[in-house]
């Protein structure tokens, strides 16, 4: 590796520790005489990360040869590692912070199987390098070792499809792409709802900052603020609120900042990140399920996201989903579908069967419930804690919502979900990458006739499922038999009268 | 409506769930246990440990004799050329269905319990979900797991 990746690892190793010293900082700033504990733990921490990253780049070597890599790595406990080329199924390069300094790129390499850690990370490589090792490993096999790639498959029984081409395409063009512009950019950071996470953060910082004011003003502002009328206090917590709601823009800006897909042969590639360029490549006869995602608040605008569940892929902070678009017209997404993913355009998609009636009580009480159970001892035990019965409405408001919005079809091989906890989920699931289907009844659900439906999916390295509630028992009894093999399929649409509708 | 599944669960996966079901029950017992510590050290009111000490039992019989019974009358399966049908549940009545081009692996498992009344489980995973057929006489459970690994290994994929 290069030589850098020791400065590289130093640095992203205090990364690692900003936060839980900040944290510390925080909390522990309060009790006061925290000067010390930091004063002798960040010296010690700094010699020993960096003997540590010394140690690490020393002792780490890898090589492609027969096609395989091979990584040597370990300080104490040496590690040896060999992966067949045919087995890498993702090959994602990244640039942090730390890597841009160097103009170096992180390559993370993962196979099939094991947990959420990569398999091969390699910290830092010179452009090139990666480029390099990239087509190494991912390219298509030379003649005299195809044997070898098609016999590593055929224990993927579900990829009827496509097999042969389980090698990366590197030399493909590119056949799509799409972009996110920055006006979307910038409205998708308006709209993302990440204001109440960054909003709690600020006011965990404004409660610590006292500590850091002199006694006197503090005083002062005290005072001021007990004389201060209410629209003054209204006025600073919108100020607060604003705050808060521009550093998540910002943290959307960076985050999702030159958003392109790219499609190239076999391959989706999804490249995103302002300061920390993150790319990754995902393989279209491995997405699973494609998942419209409509906030609250861009629901007004007719602005919606894309999901896609794969098998291998998707990172931790997007709860092993990976997001393919991150902000679009729904009448666009369907274009763009049918650029990337034909497999998952679906005609019948606005025209949802929706949930019966009855249903109606039942999700409103669901959703009313946990309010009651927080607001009516406040109510009691609390001043002008009956306010917090206002709530109930909310509630009862999201639980007619949740009905409103449940639906699902059936259109030939493609399974169609729509729910909503509080953002708006619709599942477009084909009927192939269905796991396991399930039905189930309470008591009271068969008092009513009704039931619930759900399919399980793999995503990422685990298990998934969706799954909607109170569907009409018959439907559900249909759905499943859709789904069996033994059973004629019903005609699902016999009864598509009025009953359709898109609930929307 | 498709019938439920014919074939049922060994009888004698009642004495054992009645066996399990009065064991967990014993782990209940820390409840009443520990409010009747708690009486002695701090006076607290008596009458709540025998609310207690009462429900207890009522767990007790439910767990070791009426659950049981429900759940063996409700365990259903069936095995056919393309999937695996399952029906099961106490209150909550659960049908799953399990394609055999989907089963990743069948296991046929038996803890201490279940080996003292010959009985065996049968655990079925796709790539997303374990399921598992308790409680069959061994020689139906390791007929049944063949049956179906070489079902899943010649099913074709139709879709």
């Amino acid at each position: 590796m290069h030589g850098a990746s020791v400065v590289i690892m130093i640095l992203s190793r205090l990364r690692d520790f900003i936060i839980p010293i900040i944290i510390a900082f925080v909390i522990g700033s309060t009790g006061g005489g925290p000067g010390l504990f930091f004063m002798l733990a960040l010296p010690i921490l700094l010699v020993f990360s960096t003997i540590y990253s010394f140690l690490y780049w020393l002792t780490f070597r890898y090589q492609v040869k027969d096609q395989e890599l091979h990584v040597k790595q370990g300080i104490i406990i040496k590690k040896e590692r060999f992966i067949q080329r045919s087995r890498v199924q993702s090959f994602d390069m990244s640039a942090g912070i730390p890597q841009r300094i160097f103009s170096l790129v992180k390559v993370q390499i993962e196979t099939a199987g094991g947990g959420g850690e990569p398999d091969v990370e390699l910290i830092a490589l010179r452009r090139s390098e990666a480029n390099r090792l990239k087509k190494k490993l991912l390219a298509k096999p030379e003649p005299p070792t195809t044997e070898e790639g098609s016999d590593e498959e055929r224990e993927h029984m579900v990829e009827a499809e496509s097999e042969e081409d389980e090698s990366f395409d590197v030399d493909e063009k590119i056949e799509s792409s799409w972009e996110l512009g920055f006006k979307r950019l910038l409205f998708a950071g308006m709209t993302s709802g990440g204001v109440g996470l960054v909003l709690s953060a600020v006011l965990a910082l404004f409660s610590q900052i006292d500590v850091f004011l002199p006694e006197e003003f503090y005083e002062s502002t005290i005072g001021l603020i007990l004389s201060s009328t209410l629209t003054l206090l209204a006025i600073t917590i919108f100020l607060i609120a604003v705050f808060a709601w521009l550093i998540s823009i910002v943290i959307t800006i960076f985050k999702y900042g030159q958003f392109t897909v790219v499609k190239r042969g076999n391959d989706l590639v999804i490249s995103r990140g302002l300061l920390e360029r993150k790319q990754l490549t995902l393989k279209i006869h491995r997405i699973t399920t494609v998942r419209y995602v409509t906030g609250i608040l861009r629901q007004p605008f007719g602005f919606t996201t894309l999901y896609v569940e794969s098998k291998g892929g998707g990172s931790a902070d997007e709860q092993q989903s990976t997001i393919l678009v991150p902000l679009i017209r729904r009448k666009e997404a369907r274009e763009v579908l049918e650029k990337f993913l034909p497999e998952f355009v679906c005609d019948r998609e606005e025209a949802l069967y929706p949930l019966p009636k009855r249903a109606m009580i039942r999700y409103m009480i669901r959703a009313v419930v946990p309010i009651l159970i927080v607001t009516v001892p406040i109510s009691i035990f609390v001043p002008f804690g009956a306010y917090g019965l206002l709530f109930i409405l909310l509630g009862l408001y999201i639980g007619w919502l949740r009905y409103r919005n449940g639906g699902v079809q059936v259109d030939g091989k493609t399974l169609i979900l729509q729910w909503r906890l509080f953002n708006l989920n619709r599942a477009v699931i084909p009927r192939k990458w269905i796991q396991a289907a399930d039905v189930f009844q309470s008591p009271l659900q068969r008092w009513r006739k009704l039931s619930t439906y759900s399919v399980s999916i793999l995503s990422s390295m685990s298990g998934k499922s969706f799954e909607i509630r109170d569907v009409e028992a018959d439907r559900g009894e249909d759905l499943l038999a859709w789904y069996s093999r033994e059973v004629e399929t019903p005609d699902l649409h016999k009864k598509n009268d009025n009953n359709e509708k898109s609930p929307l | 409506m498709r019938d439920a599944p014919a074939r049922r669960l060994s009888k004698k996966a009642l004495p054992v769930w009645r066996i399990a079901g009065f064991f967990e029950s014993l782990f209940y017992l820390i409840i009443p246990i520990g409010y009747g510590i708690l009486t002695i050290l701090f006076n607290w009111p008596l009458w709540i440990l025998y609310v207690l000490i009462l429900l207890w039992v009522g767990v007790t019989l439910l767990q070791s004799l009426l659950v049981p019974t429900i759940r063996w009358r409700r365990w259903r399966y069936e095995v056919y050329d393309e999937e695996i049908d399952l029906q099961y549940g106490v209150f909550i009545i659960r049908r799953t269905l399990i394609p055999m081009i989907r089963v990743q692996h069948v296991d046929t498992e038996q803890g201490p319990i279940y080996r003292h009344y010959n009985l065996a489980a049968v655990s079925i995973s796709t790539a997303a979900t374990v399921h598992q057929i308790p409680a069959l006489t061994e020689e139906v459970a390791s007929e049944l797991r063949d049956q179906i690994a070489v079902l899943a290994q010649t099913a074709d994929d139709d879709d």
